[in-house]
């Protein structure tokens, strides 16, 4: 089983030589260690920057990058669709790669084809069941 | 669309991380992990993450030129270890792999890395990569042998390759369009599994000798 500890000395080994992607993937650990996750549904670009405090996308980015792979799958990776009324549809990763592969998206009400679907699909994240059975083991 | 545009609409719409997978290499392409579905969509998004690894090693061969083999893996590690892959170097299996890449449902991939030093070294690697590190199971019937060469001329270097092993009988071999001349696929019966084994050869072009050197 991983402990915090254990994930912090994989985070430190893999950035190593880039410290600002280390503090923010460190801030996404911190928050998850200390929170209730299994109320955390919707993590959005947003609200990782505002919990990391951290300024500069790119670096933003690859930690969000690296916490939603194989190593330290911290996070899961989800879309949604928001319409122009600003109601949240999610997406399966079906949909998601049915969407990528035929450049087209429909809205799933009216099943009218939606222009600019690229303007209108986000990405957000949760956390991963391994991040919930990790903050019992702390 | 530019960068610094983007540091202040970023939104993570479609249309912006896209963008950014293009402009940020070294993020990989976790937008596009997602479309994953299988060992082979897996294999395939790997070797264009390595391709990047690779040209960005290639940029810098002045720096590389007294690296050991075991320090140019290990960038390669850490390199893909930051794009979000579970990547290991000197792991036990069978001995001790140069590069190991595991993904969801036992999805494996074995590199072995040879600095080129004469074609029998080569096949050295290539029987360590397909006859003592990979089972040639299902699901990890892929693996690379990178080639770092340090001398003029890699593309020669990769067609002789090529053509000793067809004389050591692996004879099905494929060019690889990414990468041509620099990148090429083989493809033999495993001895362990009876099921084909595919290996892509890659080559880093590490040489560097400029005329304007006195």
């Amino acid at each position: 089983m991983t402990t915090k500890l254990e994930i912090q000395q994989l985070l430190n080994e893999d950035w190593s030589t880039d410290p600002n992607t280390l503090e923010v993937c460190t801030k996404i650990l911190e928050y998850l260690s200390n929170t209730d996750v299994s109320q955390v549904k919707h993590l959005s670009f947003v609200s990782i920057k505002n919990i990391t405090e951290e300024k500069d996308l790119r670096t933003l980015i690859k930690a969000v990058n690296y916490l939603t792979g194989a190593k330290v799958p911290l996070l899961d990776t989800n879309f949604e669709f928001i319409d122009d009324k600003d109601t949240s549809y999610p997406l399966s990763q079906d949909e998601y790669h049915q969407i990528v592969t035929e450049h087209e998206f429909f809205h799933p009400e009216t099943g009218e084809p939606v222009a600019e679907y690229k303007k209108r699909i986000f990405i957000y994240f949760t956390p991963s069941i391994w991040a919930t059975t990790i903050r019992k083991e702390i | 669309m530019t960068i610094p545009s983007m540091l202040d609409q970023f939104n993570g719409s479609l249309e912006y991380i896209a963008a950014f997978e293009d402009l940020v290499p070294e993020i990989g392409d976790f937008a596009s992990r997602l479309l994953i579905k299988n060992y082979q969509d897996f294999i395939n998004r790997l070797y264009v993450n390595i391709d990047k690894i690779i040209s960005e090693l290639q940029k810098n061969p002045e720096i590389l030129q007294h690296d050991s083999e075991d320090r140019l893996s290990i960038s390669i590690k850490s390199s893909l270890n930051s794009m979000g892959y579970k990547a290991s170097h000197d792991q036990k299996i069978g001995g001790h792999c140069d590069l190991i890449v595991e993904g969801r449902y036992n999805w494996i991939w074995i590199g072995e890395a040879k600095i080129y030093n004469g074609y029998q070294y080569l096949m050295k690697g290539f029987n360590q990569l397909t006859t003592r590190y990979s089972t040639g199971d299902l699901n990890q019937n892929h693996g690379g042998l990178i080639i770092y060469i340090k001398k003029l001329n890699a593309a020669e270097i990769m067609n002789k390759w090529g053509d000793t092993l067809k004389e050591e009988g692996i004879t099905n071999i494929s060019d690889c369009n990414i990468r041509p001349k620099l990148s090429f696929y083989s493809q033999h019966l495993h001895e362990r599994s009876g099921l084909n084994f595919h290996v892509r050869h890659m080559a880093v072009m590490l040489g560097f000798e400029p005329k304007d050197k006195k």
